[in-house]
């Protein structure tokens, strides 16, 4: 999910009909500059270097996300498919949670099998430390800062939809972000953007970043 | 897999370096999906089942759902669309 805006221009995107490692290849109309649908940079033209700016989005199943979101809208096109329900996760070897933390940053991912078995996933990195966490109803992952109030938290899962820290045993909504109580009640942890991407299309883009599988 | 048949012409077409922008024209491009058909959560029961997998996005409080279904097939790759004044562009 992306912003697809630079530099106050509205881009409009199609689908080049090229592969690039197995991915998508995006075109805007306005520049045709191509870009790299995973890496959301501007590869050959005009806005060739150019990054779009990632927006946090949520893979979860309608019913949760209508839970959550009473006045949410939905896109009304027809079906093209109706092999992605909840069974994605019966696939898990081959997808995994990507963040890209940005330019000159890491690139760290997290397995959906391993996600799947641990829910609540700790990434220690050079420059952050975090958090990337598991709600098993609605099958949606979100990756999060660990660091609050400059001290970095280590969680582990605690019941559904419930991570707590190690430091202060507050207890932690998994989906939001949010602690609900304990001395932390009431602080939120910063999301960090991510997609849920294939394992191979992933390691073909970033071949020295770590996927977390065990 | 998405599209197996693309990755089958990748495969043959031998090996892939990511510091190379070595794209491969496998179809002609597909017009763009602008200003969408968009519909509320209570109309939602032609067009999305609860245990679909869906991507959901907040853009300044308004929320928008974008059925997984809806968007397999090279054609539906992206959807330019409008969210809380901010266009956004829905791929995964």
């Amino acid at each position: 999910m992306y912003a697809r805006e630079i530099e106050g221009k509205e881009l409009n995107f199609q689908v080049s009909g090229m592969l690039w490692n197995r991915s998508l290849v995006m075109r805007d109309i306005e520049t045709e500059t191509l870009w790299s649908h995973l890496l959301g940079r501007g590869m050959r033209g005009e806005l060739e270097g150019v990054e779009l700016e990632m927006l946090p989005a949520s893979m979860t199943t309608w019913g949760e996300w209508r839970a959550r979101h009473p006045d949410t809208t939905l896109l009304a096109m027809s079906r093209t498919t109706d092999r992605y329900d909840e069974g994605a996760w019966k696939s898990p070897h081959k997808f995994v949670y990507g963040i890209p933390l940005g330019p000159g940053l890491p690139s760290p991912a997290v397995g959906l099998r391993k996600l799947q078995n641990d829910t609540v996933v700790m990434v220690k990195l050079a420059e952050a430390t975090l958090v990337v966490a598991h709600e098993k109803e609605g099958g949606s992952v979100k990756a999060f800062d660990a660091k609050v109030d400059g001290k970095t938290l280590t969680f582990s899962a605690s019941g559904e939809r419930r991570m707590t820290d190690s430091s202060t045993s507050s207890e932690w909504d998994v989906v939001t972000g949010e602690a609900l109580s304990g001395p932390l009640k009431g602080k939120s942890l910063k999301e960090i953007p991510g997609t849920v991407s294939f394992l191979k299309a992933w390691n073909a883009f970033y071949p020295d970043d770590e996927v977390v599988n065990e | 897999m998405k599209y197996p048949q693309f990755f089958a012409l990748l495969l043959l077409s031998g090996s892939l370096y990511a510091d190379d922008f070595n794209p491969r024209q496998v179809v002609k491009p597909f017009e763009p999906i602008m200003a969408p058909e968009i519909t509320t959560a209570k109309n939602s029961a032609k067009w999305v089942n609860d245990d679909e997998l869906v991507l959901g996005v907040t853009v300044a409080n308004e929320s928008r759902a974008y059925p997984i279904n809806q968007l397999t097939k090279p054609t539906r790759e992206i959807i330019n669309d409008t969210l809380g004044d901010q266009p956004i562009a829905a791929t995964w």
